[in-house]
């Protein structure tokens, strides 16, 4: 059930009221109710994969149980270690087993020995990424005494499954989310009013701004030998609009959906594109997952104590491992090393924090430094972006050999872009009037928050309709999401 | 909690308002408000135009296919020699073998005909592309009542198709001189009118002939295979050919072509005719393969009277 769908826009008004009016006196009933539609939700996905979600969540509660009673420290880590072990060991046969065994295999014959290993062709469960780190997060915050376990089942289910977050993040902590689930809540109008807010952005960001980026970087990317270095060129622009409108929207309507039944869930994205430095872009891109890998593998391995050696190592293996769990592919593990090669120098030069500011925070345009830094840090990102959409390694390589050849300053071809839903220009002034109305948000959690402060009711409906109906006539040919397969 | 849901339902109800009212300004404006387009259940405008003319219609007497059965067939003849007139053509364009084979399962779930008519030749067994048809959605849309066909457009139609096809409808709804003519009989066949219509050099010329694709007579097969099971009996017209095209075509292949059919056919006992015995002269045509209403009626009346003998 895509959110972007007829099933989702039946399935939500359906649960915002029986939450908010049949159930609202029972908080135990009420949190029931969100698990059921949780699990509903992600049956619609694959009714398959149910029961490895119920393991996860099962194994996850009682581990935690057993880590709080347990009196011995060794025990505490048997349970510990138990749990991590079982969660990334799914992770690891369901994302990467056919991985290793084609890896394996092209390793022997490269020394001349040829092998013929089984290979599963598993599908990937959704959301097996997100939902593990949930529960690892939990378990681990339960060993480190961050946390108390809960000894709700259902409370704790919630917290793993709730439909907003399930399928694509962001990723949540116990300690943020679960006082919440096992708090009463009350209906906030102001909260609702900007959580719908929130999800028409995030319908925007996808439908008009992702979906139709997408076609015109497929024909980049499907068909690179036959294009010019200009013409790859803005492939690779309009792919990084695609990913950042497809999964920075798909965060913004599960932000928004959560609101909607009283709850706040992390931030995720942060106007990425305008960083002024690479450590900047990775405090505003999938600060979730980011962030959890900061508190879950580059603290507990040292972080920022220690020799250079030691931080640079640290910083190496988080972006390694960063690459990796994106997929099975050696292209997100280059990308993840190229990033670390683009954050390591800054970490060195003690320069990683030197923005934490809002770019052109007082000012309405950046300067030309900050127009530089951005377009020097864009470019960067864009650069690791082809590593990230192509198919494999050899078809990243020819895509950069064309795209920085001599034809990157011939003229596009006017018949390329020719055959999508939408002409080429009007997708381009699209973009442009998005990060322009991004730009001028950028102070905002999401552009068209608290707006009922600053416009009045008349105005604000018609910017609602007007961003509505653009919705409805820039439905093109529809993607799935990107993080889906992750 | 109440403001906001009074709020939201205001809001929805006003947006749906002023969604209509555009529309029905953009039909006044560009297109005509007695043609309003189809809901998009395939990727095919007059695939799309055809299943709304024939929802809730049943028929004894169906005439299925491609183009050369919406535009050959002449609806009057048909009724003439079935003595009935519950008949109707539920052909659309660039159905191919396979096409039709899944439109007559859906047809004959929601209504069982007697007979069913097929005019075809070579070019409809050129191509491997079969349109984008969900054969359950097209069997429930058949029979579904007119208060849920909000739900197809919602679920089916996209708000930029909806307003391109609103243009393109006027000219294809309104007028029998043009190829692309919808402007249905009261049976559902589109027959086309030489007054006022300009014949394209090219369609005129193309010789009609290529390689076919032999899944399509397998699917011919299993058409047949079904009538066979369903009870259904079946006529197989093989559609003429403009006389003054004989010398570019390719007649090897086209004889080929009329073999394979008339096997497939007659292996079932059911009735095959065989129009290309006879020259067809130029001025009964639009292009190639297509018929004027004149042409129509002839061929539909020499098919007739051919299966009479």
């Amino acid at each position: 059930m895509l959110f972007n769908s007829l099933g989702f826009a039946i399935f939500l008004p359906i649960v915002f009221i029986l939450y908010w009016f049949v159930l609202n006196k029972n908080l135990k009933i009420q949190n029931a109710l969100l698990l059921i539609s949780s699990l509903y939700f992600y049956s619609c996905w694959d009714y398959r994969f149910l029961f490895l979600l119920m393991f996860s969540i099962i194994l996850d509660y009682y581990s935690a149980l057993k880590i709080h009673t347990a009196s011995l420290g060794s025990i505490k880590k048997f349970w510990l270690t138990l749990s991590i072990c079982i969660n990334l060991g799914f992770l690891a046969v369901f994302k990467y087993y056919d991985f290793f065994v084609h890896t394996f295999i092209d390793m022997l014959s490269s020394v001349g020995i040829k092998a013929n290993l089984l290979t599963l062709n598993i599908i990937l469960p959704v959301g097996i990424s997100f939902y593990t780190f949930h529960g690892l997060s939990y378990i681990i915050d339960v060993y480190k005494q961050k946390t108390q376990p809960t000894e709700n089942f259902i409370d704790y289910s919630v917290f793993v499954s709730f439909f907003p977050l399930l399928v694509a993040g962001p990723i949540e902590r116990s300690t943020h989310l679960l006082p919440q689930i096992q708090s009463e809540r009350k209906f906030d109008y102001s909260k609702a009013s900007d959580g719908l807010r929130q999800i028409l952005w995030g319908l925007f960001k996808k439908i008009v701004i992702a979906d139709n980026c997408a076609e015109f970087a497929n024909i980049a990317f499907n068909n690179c030998d036959n294009l010019n270095g200009s013409e790859l060129f803005l492939g690779i622009i309009f792919f990084s609009f695609q990913i950042y409108g497809d999964f920075s929207g798909y965060s913004d309507i599960a932000l928004g959906t959560a609101r909607l039944f009283g709850i706040d869930l992390l931030k995720n994205f942060s106007y990425p594109y305008f960083s002024r430095d690479i450590a900047e872009f990775w405090r505003r891109w999938h600060i979730s997952l980011s962030s959890w890998f900061r508190d879950y593998v580059y603290i507990p391995l040292g972080g920022n104590k220690g020799s250079q050696a030691m931080i640079v190592r640290n910083t190496f293996i988080i972006f390694l491992i960063s690459g990796f769990w994106h997929g099975a592919n050696l292209t997100f593990i280059v990308w993840g090393i190229l990033h670390a090669i683009y954050f390591i120098p800054l970490q060195l030069l003690k320069k990683h924090r030197q923005h934490i500011d809002i770019i052109a925070q007082d000012n309405i345009l950046p300067s030309f430094s900050e127009l530089f830094k951005m377009a020097a840090t864009y470019g960067m990102v864009c650069f690791a972006w082809i590593l990230f959409r192509a198919e494999n390694l050899e078809h990243a390589i020819r895509y950069i050999k064309i795209l920085f050849s001599p034809s990157l300053f011939a003229l596009p071809n006017g018949d390329t872009f020719m055959h999508t839903t939408y002409p080429f220009l009007q997708i381009a002034s699209l973009l442009l009037i998005f990060i322009s109305i991004e730009w001028l948000g950028r102070k905002k959690n999401f552009p068209l928050e608290d707006l009922n402060k600053k416009i009045t009711l008349p105005i604000r409906w018609a910017m609602y309709f007007t961003i509505g109906f653009t919705i409805l006539y820039f439905t093109g040919k529809e993607q799935q999401f990107i993080y889906f397969q992750f | 909690m109440n403001h906001f849901i009074k709020k939201l339902l205001l809001f929805t109800v006003l947006s749906a308002f002023l969604l209509a009212a555009f529309i029905y300004a953009y039909m006044y404006k560009f297109g005509s408000l007695d043609s309003f387009p189809p809901p998009s259940l395939t990727n095919s405008y007059s695939y799309n135009d055809k299943l709304l003319f024939c929802r809730n219609k049943k028929a004894d007497y169906v005439c299925i296919g491609s183009s050369l059965s919406l535009n050959n067939i002449d609806s009057k003849t048909c009724i003439q020699n079935f003595h009935s007139d519950s008949y109707l053509n539920i052909s659309s364009w660039g159905l191919t073998m396979a096409d039709t084979y899944t439109l007559l399962k859906s047809y004959t779930n929601f209504s069982k005909p007697k007979k069913i008519l097929i005019s075809s030749n070579i070019i409809d067994f050129r191509s491997n592309e079969q349109k984008k048809a969900d054969a359950e959605e097209i069997e429930h849309f058949f029979s579904m009542p007119s208060s849920t066909m909000l739900f197809y457009y919602i679920k089916h139609s996209t708000l930029k198709e909806l307003l391109d096809e609103i243009k393109q409808s006027k000219v294809i709804k309104e007028s029998h001189a043009t190829y692309e003519t919808l402007y249905y009989d009261a049976y559902g066949a589109a027959p086309l009118h030489k007054d006022g219509f300009t014949i394209s050099d090219k369609r005129w010329e193309d010789s009609t002939t290529g390689p076919v694709q032999k899944i399509q007579y397998m699917y011919l097969d299993s058409i047949a295979i079904f009538c066979k099971t369903n009870n259904i009996e079946m006529l197989f017209f093989q559609s003429p050919i403009r006389e003054g095209l004989y010398k570019k075509i390719d007649l090897k292949l086209l004889n080929a072509h009329t073999a394979q059919t008339e096997s497939i056919i007659k292996k079932y006992n059911y009735a095959y005719v065989n129009s290309l015995e006879t020259l067809w002269n130029d001025s009964l045509f639009v292009d190639g393969t297509h018929l004027s209403s004149v042409g129509a009626k002839a061929y539909t009346e020499y098919c007739f009277k051919k299966i009479n003998k």
